[in-house]
């Protein structure tokens, strides 16, 4: 049975949206410069964990120098881990002049902002744990919980420091959060609610994802491997990632074509092996782009390099493209962004797009053979069009973006 | 956007439900107190297999309770619902254990707590149970969860011209949280929404409004204002009191210092 023929997407006929402004602040370094020369130098950007005092043997993909990012003495009670990677994201690519010029042509009232994360500024709150009064149990006061910890501190800071009054939310479902972010703005855009919404993700590192999935046994020892035979787990990064998306005119050099949105119902922690839930996500996707399965260029895998995950994802693959679709995962240049994985992936794909490249993966050198995907593993020159990319979270959350150049959607 | 709200569930206030919930709000009784240690048997109602209820958070029992009674008074199979679950802080149990824990020499998190700290834990294990693979989605906007909540369910039905349930709730956190971020009483409210008929039930309408001094969103009672006012999801209060009364209103419910969602509710004639 088809899996679409069940399930239409969530709302088919929704307005493509331009992409106006991109940028992305991975382990790789501070905008899509950085990631751009790593993806093509295949210079990886993990290292053995050296985050804080965490003794677990695992690499991670840290964004560098954070530590030294101050953000403005006005918005000083928004300081912590997340929101400075927030600040370093925002102030790449020329992203914060593109946000002033939508300022100019739609006004502030006019511009949401909507950003994924899994945990905020929960590192905050982590060391604050650290900090408490031996004799009452207190925490340090004040702790500053909402403008740091809690789930919305990100857009809520970026609202502030753009000076933008649009509505403002985070969307959190694990690691599909910045896909799903592109949706709410779609239908934000659809209703006539925004103009233009600011979208993303930014997600740090903290002591619960990392000790979280070490106690899942999902984390590697070494730089992760997807895709590889012996592919033993994830590595966890960090990056902030952010897109200008607007009601498109035309004029954008790159354009969201359709989000697919499903859940697995599967299972909490794993998802389901034959990519049930993966497999809709993608199909709705390509339903909302009223595109075939054959228009896809390019699958920037979430390719974790967990077991199931990857061997799952293959299976959906297949089910939707057939064997021998190109895909491969870039999580070992960046790691598991874990809530900034959407939009990672979306910019990884608009760079393919931009410099005419696929990215392979890193640090795999023999693809399971089970796979059926043509499993990229170096760089191929050959200049896509147009690019899918997935991620999928806990909860057996799915969201997958098919996007691309506006002119080859015709 | 022009909705209609076809079932409503409420946990909370020591109401057995939204029926009890209804009837206190149009015969003016004070709601009562649920401590949080006294909730679990509140929550028989989430239906879930006595495994997953011993591995569920109590923030996931308290949604699906208020989702099931909701469902049910819509009666519509809750495998086809698109799911908007909005919460403030989502499992602030489990988020207080895990970083009172990560402060330990151990640091031990287990597998159970970390799946349950994900703010869609409670919508991964609503799917599970329902079998629905629509979209879900798990939002956080602070004090105005409630409003963008409305927000994006609201949406979510226009656009797909369908039914959409939307879930709202939060728990208290436990000390020493409670201090940094004092929630007062666990507060569950589904909503079954969607898009207005010609002639058919109830009709909500939804629009984005600047903040004025129209609309003021207070409950005349002041323990219901209380509750409105200490538990973000409180802020849907006076909708549920039109509701429950069969009273138009109109109110304004803030998305921050500027804008707003002007709310305006007309009862079934």
């Amino acid at each position: 049975m088809s899996a679409s023929s069940v399930c239409p997407a969530l709302s088919p006929n929704l307005p493509r949206l331009g992409i106006t402004a991109l940028t992305a602040t991975t382990a790789a370094g501070p905008g899509q410069g950085a990631l751009l020369d790593a993806l093509r130098d295949r210079r990886g950007a993990l290292a053995p964990c050296d985050f804080l005092d965490v003794d677990l043997p695992t690499w991670i993909g840290r964004v560098a120098d954070l530590e030294s990012v101050s953000l403005p003495r006005d918005l000083s009670d928004y300081d912590c881990r997340n929101n400075r990677l927030a600040e370093l994201g925002l102030y790449q690519d020329g992203f914060v002049e593109a946000v002033a010029a939508a300022v100019q042509r739609h006004g502030v009232e006019r511009i949401g902002v909507v950003l994924g994360t899994s945990t905020s500024g929960i590192l905050h709150t982590e060391l604050a744990f650290r900090e408490r009064d031996p004799e009452t149990g207190a925490l340090p006061s004040p702790l500053h919980y909402a403008t740091t910890h809690e789930l919305s501190s990100a857009p809520r800071y970026v609202r502030d420091r753009l000076g933008l009054k649009g509505p403002i939310y985070a969307v959190s479902t694990a690691c599909s959060s910045s896909g799903k972010v592109f949706a709410s703005a779609q239908r934000l855009i659809a209703t006539g609610m925004c103009d233009a919404v600011v979208v993303g993700g930014v997600d740090s590192l903290c002591l619960t994802t990392l000790y979280g999935f070490a106690s899942l046994e999902l984390t590697s020892t070494g730089p992760c491997r997807p895709g590889d035979v012996a592919r033993d787990g994830i590595s966890i990064g960090e990056a902030a990632g952010f897109a200008l998306v607007e009601a498109d005119r035309g004029e954008a050099a790159l354009c969201l074509f359709g989000v697919g949105e499903s859940v697995d119902a599967h299972h909490m922690s794993l998802p389901h092996p034959e990519g049930r839930g993966a497999e809709l996500a993608m199909r709705r996707a390509l339903d909302a782009a009223s595109l075939s399965p054959e228009s896809v260029d390019y699958v920037n895998l979430h390719g974790t390099a967990s077991r199931v995950n990857d061997a799952a994802e293959d299976r959906a693959l297949e089910s939707v493209f057939g064997p021998g679709q190109a895909c491969s995962s870039t999580k070992g240049w960046t790691g598991h962004t874990l809530g900034a994985a959407g939009i990672t992936g979306l910019v990884t794909g608009a760079l393919a797009i931009e410099h005419g490249f696929l990215p392979g993966t890193l640090n795999t050198e023999h693809v399971d053979p089970a796979f059926t995907a043509d499993y990229l593993v170096e760089n191929r020159d050959q200049p896509p069009a147009r690019v899918m990319t997935n991620s999928f979270g806990f909860g057996g959350n799915n969201c997958s973006l098919l996007f691309g150049r506006p002119e080859e959607n015709a | 956007m022009k909705l209609s709200i076809s079932g409503i569930g409420f946990v909370g206030a020591a109401l057995a439900d939204w029926d009890e919930a209804a009837d206190a709000l149009r015969n003016g009784r004070e709601p009562g107190h649920m401590p949080l240690d006294e909730l679990g048997r509140a929550l028989k109602a989430d239906r879930l297999p006595r495994t997953e209820r011993r591995r569920a958070g109590k923030s996931t029992r308290l949604a699906m309770t208020a989702c099931w009674e909701a469902v049910e008074a819509a009666g519509i199979d809750p495998a086809t619902l698109p799911m908007v679950f909005a919460s403030s802080t989502g499992d602030t149990e489990v988020l207080t254990h895990s970083c009172a824990s990560l402060a330990e020499t151990e640091r031990m998190i287990s597998p159970i707590r970390f799946h349950n700290s994900v703010h869609n834990a409670a919508s991964g294990y609503w799917s599970i149970s329902v079998g629905a693979q629509e979209p879900a989605t798990a939002i956080a906007a602070h004090n105005e969860t409630a409003a963008v909540g409305l927000l994006e369910a609201g949406m979510q039905a226009t656009l797909g011209n369908r039914p959409v349930l939307l879930v709202v709730y939060d728990l208290p956190f436990p000390e020493p949280m409670h201090q940094a971020e004092p929630i007062s009483e666990p507060l569950a409210i589904a909503l079954v929404i969607q898009p207005a008929r010609e002639g058919e039930g109830d009709q909500l309408n939804i629009e984005l409004a600047a903040v004025t001094d129209r609309g003021d969103p207070a409950m005349a009672d002041p323990a219901w204002e209380r509750l409105r006012r200490e538990v973000p999801t409180g802020r849907l209060l006076p909708l549920l009191e039109a509701m429950g009364r069969g009273e138009p209103r109109e109110f304004l419910l803030a998305l921050d210092g500027t804008i707003g969602l002007d709310l305006s509710y007309q009862p079934k004639s």
